[in-house]
């Protein structure tokens, strides 16, 4: 009669040979996998400025909403989060709804551009993209999206700009730096910025990654390579791990000033909602932001809490504010079955209500005449869930 | 009571409260569960027939693909795999600790009372959970990243065979040291500690001194470079164990969550029955517990100076390697920086200018 304990080894050893035979099977298949394809919607290049691109989505059918919208995403990782896969690409899915769609491409910042500072990021190239497509369509005010720290860059442009967006949306974006709630909140405090950038000039993607790796060590370092022996009998399962892994792992270098800003001026002195930001000599105020606004978070971001990104709606003055979270973490927010099925056709519906008919380009209403303001209906509906 | 022994001290402590909780923990488990007289016959003489057993499965296994692998080509795929195969370490090491635990429950069940053998089974519990967190501090991080974790290192080590300043000898010197660094390759995470105030005790007393004596001579601001250059090496050195003890207890601290949840579990019969269910909880309760580490002032504090003592390091040794390089017909970083500048200048010229041309040539069109 076997003990309990040798019942319970034998089980074990069962479960380790299965583990072991499901990795050697996913060997085969990851060796055979050099590489994945990213952000495959087919897009044109319209614009470049030094290593900042703009691309244009191409539609399979002519967009319904007239004013095109213009996604600026974060200086760190790359924009190909929002259009990973066929399946998972809130880019395409956006498409399908209606929505003209422009991108940034920020690029990989060299030793050569480690004096390009925040105010150039904001003021000359996400000003000229937006100047570009406004040149191109003939239109005053497009709509802007900002995503991450791409949000932070869009809500500063729209506070700057206000007669050039129509309308604007923040996705998962800090505005309130100080919160307790996040890891990053809290350990930029203790790092000498200063000295970080002096020494390295631009901050390597790789120190970044580790820093993002440590805000969950034992689920990205461990468990998710284990979840992936699950899956083992699956490729089309792996392959897609193989492509949030390489986006995770493309970590563009940061230009050293503007990192240094970033972090001294926003993470440490929470300076944008004190109203103490500064880009190339203008304070940014931004209770100019008046025009409609989405703001969306996700409710298990441990990147940018929801406490750094829900304020937003109470600062500015727009009349027309509307905060939506999603039950997700930050990755989720791209990538979730939740947010493929809600999120995109939500931006799109919000953009539709806002953005009026078809016009020809000039004879958009000018600001003063603007017939699309939503009654104040700002604190109504906040909070909801999507 | 000085610090070094009031450091000894608290670890002391620390290992005493270990082992009571583990004997606590056994001792109610063991009530659940009394073992069989049978088992303990079974395993008899056997002091630990399955230590090893995943391990070494692993590695067998490991070996196969990594043969395969060493073949592949480079590329997304094979990164990821060699990955899995630094988490799998983690998985076997874990799995290996519990078969540990679940088969020394009988024979510490049968060896209450008897302190001497109950100090054995827990010492080599701890000892084998010490290897689980190797595996986890070993986990897979890309390779860029770890070859940043340890290229200040090399660089200083390179940098110390081509000065010809001979800090081995001085390191060798010291009986103590190298007692300490084999304990710490074996696991023991507080020969940190005890390093640590080792070091710098012998720094300040001898090296120390040296470093911070003003230089004379031609070679005067060389000779102060290098100094502070080795200066800011050894503070870096003696900043790291203060960043990483802090992950020790929080181990051992998460272990005891662990075990509690598992018992809490065994009471209510609902399991975990099988490996992953108890992996599972592993690293549930280990992420949450070093989440709290991590937003801890302690954690904030002891990462931000090695942080510091680090790139001060590095800004001393870019310093040094420059002055070096100043005889080859190579730019220097600063050079290179220079040149970034003026590009940045002239990149915002031309901006204004094609602003500028662009406002004229409607001003134009308008009058045209």
């Amino acid at each position: 009669m076997e003990s309990p304990f040798e019942e319970q080894t034998a089980l074990f050893v069962k479960e380790i040979d299965k583990y072991n035979s499901r990795l050697l099977r996913m060997t085969e298949t990851l060796l055979q996998t050099k590489d994945v394809d990213l952000a495959t919607s087919p897009k044109d290049l319209v614009f470049q400025e030094d290593k900042v691109k703009l691309y244009h989505f191409r539609p399979e059918k002519r967009p319904s909403c007239p004013v095109p919208l213009l996604i600026s995403y974060a200086l760190v990782n790359r924009e190909t989060m929002m259009d990973l896969e066929e399946g998972r690409s809130v880019i395409r899915n956006m498409l399908d709804h209606g929505l003209d769609i422009y991108i940034i491409v920020w690029g990989y910042p060299s030793r050569l551009d480690r004096y390009l500072t925040l105010d150039d990021y904001i003021d000359i190239y996400m000003s000229d993209c937006v100047d570009h497509i406004r040149k191109e369509t003939g239109l005053e005010r497009i709509n802007l999206m900002g995503v991450c720290q791409g949000g932070t860059f869009a809500a500063i442009y729209a506070a700057l700009y206000p007669e050039k967006v129509r309308n604007l949306i923040t996705m998962v974006t800090p505005i309130d730096f100080d919160t307790d709630d996040g890891l990053l909140n809290i350990w930029c405090r203790y790092m000498d910025m200063d000295l970080m950038v002096d020494t390295l000039g631009n901050i390597p993607g790789d120190f970044m990654n580790l820093g993002f790796l440590m805000l969950k060590p034992f689920q990205l370092m461990i468990d998710k390579y284990i979840g992936l022996v699950d899956s083992a009998e699956d490729p089309a399962s792996v392959r897609n791990f193989l492509r949030m892994e390489k986006w995770i792992n493309d970590s563009p270098d940061q230009a050293g000033e503007t990192i240094r800003k970033f972090v001294n001026e926003l993470y440490k002195e929470n300076k944008l909602i004190k109203g103490q930001l500064q880009i190339d000599g203008r304070k940014v105020d931004l209770k100019r932001i008046d025009m409609p606004l989405l703001n969306i978070y996700a409710e298990q971001d441990h990147l940018v809490p929801p406490s750094s990104s829900e304020p937003l709606g109470e600062l500015v003055s727009s009349t027309d504010v509307t905060t939506r979270s999603f039950p997700v973490g930050h990755i989720g927010m791209y990538v979730s079955s939740k947010s493929q099925r809600d999120l995109a056709p939500m931006i799109a519906e919000w953009l539709m209500e806002r953005s009026g008919r078809a016009t020809g380009a000039k004879r958009e209403p000018s600001r003063g005449n603007r017939g699309t303001k939503r009654p104040a209906a700002r604190r109504a509906g906040r909070r909801r869930s999507v | 009571m000085d610090r070094e022994e009031r450091e000894t001290d608290l670890f002391s402590q620390w290992f005493e409260f270990q082992r009571s909780f583990l004997s606590q923990w056994a001792d109610s488990f063991g009530r659940m569960h009394p073992p069989r007289t049978d088992s303990l016959g079974f395993w008899q003489g056997m002091t630990t027939p399955y230590a090893g057993l995943f391990s070494q499965w692993s590695k067998m296994i490991q070996e196969t693909i990594g043969k395969t692998a060493g073949q592949a080509e480079e590329g997304l795929g094979r990164t990821v795999l060699f990955r899995t195969l630094g988490a799998s370490n983690v998985f076997a090491a874990l799995s290996e600790f519990w078969l540990e635990v679940l088969g020394g429950l009988p024979e510490l069940y049968s060896a209450k009372g008897d302190a001497v053998k109950s100090r054995e089974i827990f010492e080599k519990w701890v000892e084998r959970y010490n290897r689980v967190l190797e595996q986890v501090v070993g986990s897979p991080v890309s390779d860029s990243a770890q070859e940043m974790m340890t290229s200040w290192l090399n660089t200083v080590q390179t940098y110390q065979t081509a000065t010809g300043l001979a800090w081995n000898p001085w390191i060798q010197a010291m009986p103590q040291w190298r007692e300490q660094a084999e304990r710490l390759m074996k696991g023991d995470w507080t020969a940190l500690t005890e390093t640590r105030s080792l070091w710098r005790e012998a720094y300040d007393d001898t090296l120390g001194r040296v470093f911070v004596m003003p230089a004379f001579g031609l070679t005067k601001e060389h000779v102060e470079r290098l100094r502070r250059t080795y200066d800011a090496f050894v503070r870096f050195w003696s900043s790291l164990p203060a960043f990483y003890e802090l992950f020790h207890p929080t181990g051992m601290e998460a272990l005891r969550e662990v075990f509690d949840k598992v018992q809490d579990l065994k009471v209510e019969k609902i399991g975990p029955e099988t490996l992953r269910e108890i992996y599972l909880i592993w690293w549930t309760t280990n992420e949450n517990a070093f989440f709290k580490l991590f937003k801890s002032p302690e954690f904030g504090n002891a990462m931000g100076e090695a942080l510091t003592h680090g790139l001060t390091l590095k800004k001393f040794l870019d310093e040094v390697t420059a002055e070096w390089c100043k005889v080859l017909s190579i730019p220097s970083n600063r050079e290179f920086d220079e040149v970034a500048m003026v590009v940045q200048e002239l990149r915002k010229k031309a901006r204004q200018q094609q602003k500028a041309i662009e406002e004229l040539q409607r001003k134009l069109e308008q009058v045209a």
